[in-house]
């Protein structure tokens, strides 16, 4: 899926969140959205991912506004898109299988297929062993990580990361930037960050600051404050 | 005197947002009622039916027990032990029981559900869903009004039942009004009619608990405290909606009934 933004903006209340972003992602591209706390990443994805409607400006997907969509045209569209959250967003009265296998919910996959596809995204990320837990039983980096398995489920297209990384021990960092790099193979990837993860080696950049796009391009470490070859 | 108006001005048109939230809660609950996930409903009807069921059982005791020792007076000063059994019964079923449940029912299901909904949507549960393109009324608000509003329907059979009973024994027990003189005397006045009229209250109570709270988890919004406001809200706002909805059911199931 191709993803366009035209001079899109967000307002909170009176507060901007973004200002005249305009950028491109193709099919299969892998970009770094970094910027400082607050500057609008998690905005950003999820006007990409038409979580969030834009005040102004136009998200185009294929070349259609999201504006333009009816909710079951857009709930249709979002549904080869793959979204892992900063806050895990699991549901801690289900089991961590109960929720992998949320998202097959109402798509017409038959109950043993969706199993079967639940249990071989767990497996892809670790967690086989860890199906039958509650997610308030895991750790951080397991929920991380349930949340991965959660976005797969439906082999998405577009895979969006949202500060995959918070909160994590150095370990478990680049064990999570491991699983994120083998599973982005084949398809888009958007990963936001404060600073550049550790393994996930990424060439384009969108680097955001104060809700303005700066920097559309190869990697930029000095614009975020990282120093070359850290 | 402008600074009272404007007070009124402000409280009407809160009033009339929350309820334009509440009716749109409402539409799109009962739209994706069809399509519900029917594992998160006997979940549901668990967590908050079965889950009620003690607390309702001590709220018919205790209506039970009031209503008898509080007529009694009456009945004793005015002679009139014969017809307690009718007053009573008529107190319970179309007026204290559905009226008394639902207030309770608002405290605990009510404070509960918006409180949960407030946490999942901080949580980013809730936009979660939409994340993963499911819509949250079917997966997880549907099974929730459902469950709530039934729940309280079947709730109310059972308190009514134990609540009338319970009169029968305080009856006896406090005033010696002997079990057949009462219950004569509530089945010559009383009738299937009565019985269906406050169930059916309690049922209409139960949507407006379900609706209303989770109108109010849904606008929630920061932490601990906007999941403390959640809750309270729920409570007040629900209490307020069963009064209203007693003021306008009463006469109307009562015509209705009545024919």
């Amino acid at each position: 899926m191709r993803m366009d933004c035209e001079r899109v903006g967000v307002l909170h209340g009176p507060a901007r969140a973004l200002a005249e972003v305009s950028l491109s992602l193709a099919p299969g591209e892998h970009v770094l959205l970094c910027g400082p706390a607050g500057s609008g990443k998690t905005t950003l994805l999820k006007v990409l991912a038409g979580l969030l409607r834009p005040t102004s400006g136009a998200v185009r997907w294929d070349g259609e506004d999201v504006a333009h969509l009816d909710e079951a045209g857009r709930r249709r569209r979002q549904a080869s898109l793959g979204m892992v959250f900063q806050t895990d967003a699991l549901f801690d009265s289900r089991t961590v299988l109960e929720n992998v296998l949320l998202p097959l919910h109402n798509r017409g996959v038959g109950r043993e297929e969706a199993r079967a596809r639940a249990e071989a995204a767990l497996e892809a990320v670790g967690l086989l062993q860890a199906a039958r837990m509650r997610p308030e039983a895991l750790s951080g980096g397991m929920r991380k990580r349930a949340g991965i398995a959660r976005a797969l489920v439906v082999a998405p297209e577009v895979l969006f990361a949202d500060d995959p990384l918070a909160g994590q021990d150095p370990a478990t960092a680049r064990a999570l930037c491991e699983l994120l790099d083998r599973q982005a193979a084949g398809r888009t990837l958007v990963v936001s960050s404060p600073e550049p993860p550790p393994v996930l080696t990424i060439q384009r950049w969108w680097v955001v600051d104060g809700g303005r796009l700066v920097h559309d391009g190869p990697p930029a470490p000095a614009l975020i404050g990282v120093e070359e070859g850290t | 005197m402008s600074a009272v108006l404007a007070a009124l001005g402000r409280g009407t048109l809160a009033a009339a947002r929350a309820a334009g939230q509440s009716a749109l809660v409402l539409g799109r609950t009962l739209r994706a009622a069809p399509r519900m996930n029917r594992r998160e409903l006997l979940r549901a009807f668990g967590h908050f039916g079965w889950e009620s069921l003690g607390i309702c059982l001590w709220v018919a005791v205790v209506i039970g027990v009031m209503v008898v020792v509080q007529s009694g007076l009456y009945a004793n000063r005015f002679g009139a032990r014969m017809a307690l059994g009718w007053a009573s019964g008529f107190a319970v079923t179309w007026e204290f029981g559905p009226l008394l449940l639902g207030v309770v029912l608002a405290a605990r299901v009510g404070a509960r559900n918006a409180a949960e909904l407030a946490v999942l949507k901080a949580g980013g549960q809730l936009e979660g869903l939409s994340g993963i393109s499911l819509d949250p009324y079917p997966v997880l608000l549907a099974p929730r009004w459902v469950a709530i509003t039934a729940s309280t329907g079947m709730l109310a059979s059972v308190t009514l039942l134990v609540a009338v009973c319970m009169e029968v024994v305080s009856a006896w027990a406090s005033l010696g009004v002997p079990p057949r003189v009462f219950t004569g005397s509530m089945a010559d006045a009383l009738g299937w009619q009565d019985v269906l009229g406050g169930t059916t209250k309690a049922l209409f109570f139960g949507a407006a608990v379900a609706t209303v709270s989770t109108a109010v988890g849904l606008r929630a919004s920061g932490g601990a405290r906007g999941v403390g406001l959640a809750a309270a809200s729920a409570v007040v706002r629900s209490s307020f909606a069963i009064f209203g909805l007693d003021l306008l059911l009463t006469p109307v199931l009562a015509a209705g009934l009545s024919r």
